[in-house]
């Protein structure tokens, strides 16, 4: 703590009203905005009016077909697996309350990882996917969940477990690869990147249904988490039931997580840093942040998704290679901001 | 200049003043016992002191009676009812703490810290009351943090800072409070800032504090009252002068003092003798 008065730097004075109202609205147009061009842009180019009126069924045979089948799938797990991740980070740092925490790193994203390759080298048909890497990430999350029951879960003994946690499942990860049926080998490596590739309508259902479950809870514990990140001992004198906070806070980052997961791969960063993103955008802990960070979160994965269909000629990039690759220069850039006074 | 005449709440009728006890508490953490008994009454309405050398066991006994640490035995009682078992948000509308450390989230300014302290008071989704935005901007009034509301709580001075602190403790409108170590790493003149302020809300709003101080001298001249604790007991209680006095400090510190008293207020000040 300094206590000095005389060399303080000029005042800084948040001018977090104004952001607070025009990010997310600047952020959602951008989705809708990406969101169109993903189901305009593709093998057939569709007009944009016809693309929409495919949505709901107003149009042609085929282009219904492209749109309803191909596109629209791919576009909404997209925009839903990325608003999940942009909360389940904002959770868990805040719980955690560490900007470097995410659910990657606390090993639920290894969890389902971990079951969706076991699944594909046992030859389950790629509908059972998203249930097995589901299944997988509420398994890691029932570990930290168990371990929070028990120790009442201090900050730094969580991030212990979960590295714990994500080391054993990265192994498991590998060895399974390693032995898996050579034939099977492509699917558990373009899963493992992160594709958005031939999502389907039960991507989509696993998804909005994990949604629909998860985020009202997120925004629940929201008030709870803004006076818990001020520390333990405040937060128990403001009023708020620590134990159990924690223990749900866990519980829904996990899910939220566990869900984008299922239906998309691991896709790296998003979860860490869609919040610091929103955090800068509209200030710390409020509804304002978590929304901006669902958008962010959902910003980031269409536009990797988009890259990565465009970027090369020959092939196209899963979208999780270009959310991870962006994660590099993120950590850089936030090291040469914090680094300098 | 001002004379201090002792706070006497129990003169003014029809103030509903809040009663803490302490019953045989034992508490610790793990399996290192640090208070052995304690029974105590903090008085209403009352500045109380909580003084005595390093490892007593002074946080302990805040936090025990802020329900931050379980006792393994007896009771912390307020208004007879025992806090540990009450709901806890219920606790918090009577019974507020500022602990020694805690965590400033960056970019946060000094109203999202203050807007805080209104939790116990509003439900899960309920909006903002005119009731939250007047709590707010009274405790803000009160610590003179107005001006600072739009400044980042990191980017303050440290007594800048410890004021907006106890204006989040305020806004949660408790008749009590317990603060653990307010004036620690502030200068002289941000300690008598702090010192001041608690005791300006105890006499012109009959607010219960109860603080632990490092500074024996501060103690005696801003609390009416004193505790002294010594290895995991309480020592003695009463009036700075009835306590404070070469005896006790041999006792509880280990170290030979005169007392004098304070030209100002008349309270005891205490003079180490050397060996």
């Amino acid at each position: 703590m300094s206590t000095t008065t005389a060399t303080q730097p000029v005042a800084r004075r948040s001018t977090r009203p104004l952001a607070r109202l025009v990010a997310p609205l600047l952020l959602a147009g951008l989705v809708v905005a990406l969101g169109i061009f993903g189901l305009v842009n593709g093998t057939r180019q569709i007009p944009v009016i016809d693309a929409l009126a495919a949505t709901v069924g107003l149009a042609d045979g085929g282009t219904s077909f492209i749109v309803q089948q191909l596109r629209l799938p791919r576009v909404v797990v997209a925009i839903a697996a990325g608003a999940c991740l942009g909360a389940s980070g904002m959770l868990m740092q805040g719980l955690l309350r560490n900007p470097l925490a995410s659910p990657d790193i606390i090993g639920v994203t290894g969890g389902a990882s971990l079951t969706a390759v076991l699944a594909i080298g046992a030859g389950l048909p790629p509908l059972a996917l998203p249930f097995a890497a589901a299944f997988g990430a509420a398994s890691a999350a029932g570990v930290l969940y168990v371990f929070s029951r028990w120790t009442g879960a201090s900050s730094v003994r969580l991030i212990l477990v979960g590295i714990g946690v994500h080391a054993v499942t990265n192994a498991a990860v590998t060895l399974v690869v390693a032995r898996i049926d050579p034939g099977r080998l492509g699917a558990a490596e373009v899963w493992l990147s992160g594709s958005l590739h031939a999502r389907n309508t039960t991507h989509v259902t696993v998804v909005l249904v994990g949604a629909a479950l998860a985020l009202p809870l997120a925004y629940a514990l929201l008030r709870s988490l803004a006076t818990l990140e001020l520390g333990d001992e405040i937060a128990t004198g403001a009023g708020v039931p620590v134990r159990r906070t924690r223990t749900l806070l866990v519980v829904t980052s996990a899910l939220l997580a566990g869900v984008a997961v299922a239906v998309a791969g691991p896709l790296g960063f998003v979860a860490l840093g869609a919040p610091h993103i929103a955090r800068r955008l509209v200030g710390p802990t409020s509804p304002a942040t978590l929304t901006t960070s669902m958008l962010t979160g959902a910003l980031l994965v269409l536009a990797a998704d988009a890259l990565g269909q465009r970027l090369l000629d020959d092939a196209a990039l899963p979208a999780g290679v270009i959310t991870a690759a962006l994660g590099a220069p993120y950590l850089l850039w936030l090291l040469h901001r914090t680094g300098r006074p | 200049m001002t004379t201090l005449e002792t706070h006497d709440p129990a003169s003014r009728p029809g103030t509903a003043l809040h009663q803490v006890r302490v019953d045989g508490i034992h508490a610790g953490y793990g399996t290192d016992t640090i208070l052995n008994g304690i029974d105590l009454t903090v008085p209403a309405g009352a500045v109380t002191a909580i003084v005595g050398p390093n490892g007593c066991g002074k946080s302990t006994l805040l936090k025990t009676i802020a329900r931050v640490l379980n006792p393994t035995a007896g009771s912390v009682l307020l208004d007879g009812e025992p806090v540990h078992r009450l709901p806890t948000r219920q606790v918090a509308k009577r019974l507020g703490l500022l602990p020694q450390s805690n965590v400033v989230p960056e970019q946060l300014t000094v109203r999202d810290l203050v807007e805080r302290g209104r939790y116990p008071h509003r439900g899960i989704l309920s909006a903002w009351t005119d009731t939250d935005h007047d709590a707010v901007a009274e405790a803000l009034e009160v610590t003179g943090t107005a001006s600072l509301a739009g400044r980042y709580v990191d980017e303050l001075s440290g007594g800048q800072r410890q004021r907006a602190w106890i204006a989040m403790v305020l806004a949660q409108q408790t008749p009590v409070l317990l603060l653990d170590e307010p004036t620690t790493y502030l200068d002289l003149a941000h300690r008598l800032e702090v010192l001041r302020l608690l005791r300006r809300l105890n006499r012109d709003r009959d607010a219960t504090v109860v603080m632990v101080l490092h500074d024996l001298n501060e103690a005696c001249r801003y609390a009416d009252h004193i505790i002294t604790m010594r290895d995991g007991a309480v020592h003695a209680c009463g009036r700075p002068r009835e306590v404070v006095t070469p005896e006790l400090m041999a006792d509880v510190f280990g170290v030979a003092c005169l007392t004098v008293d304070d030209p100002v207020t008349g309270t005891p000040i205490v003079v180490p003798l050397e060996e």
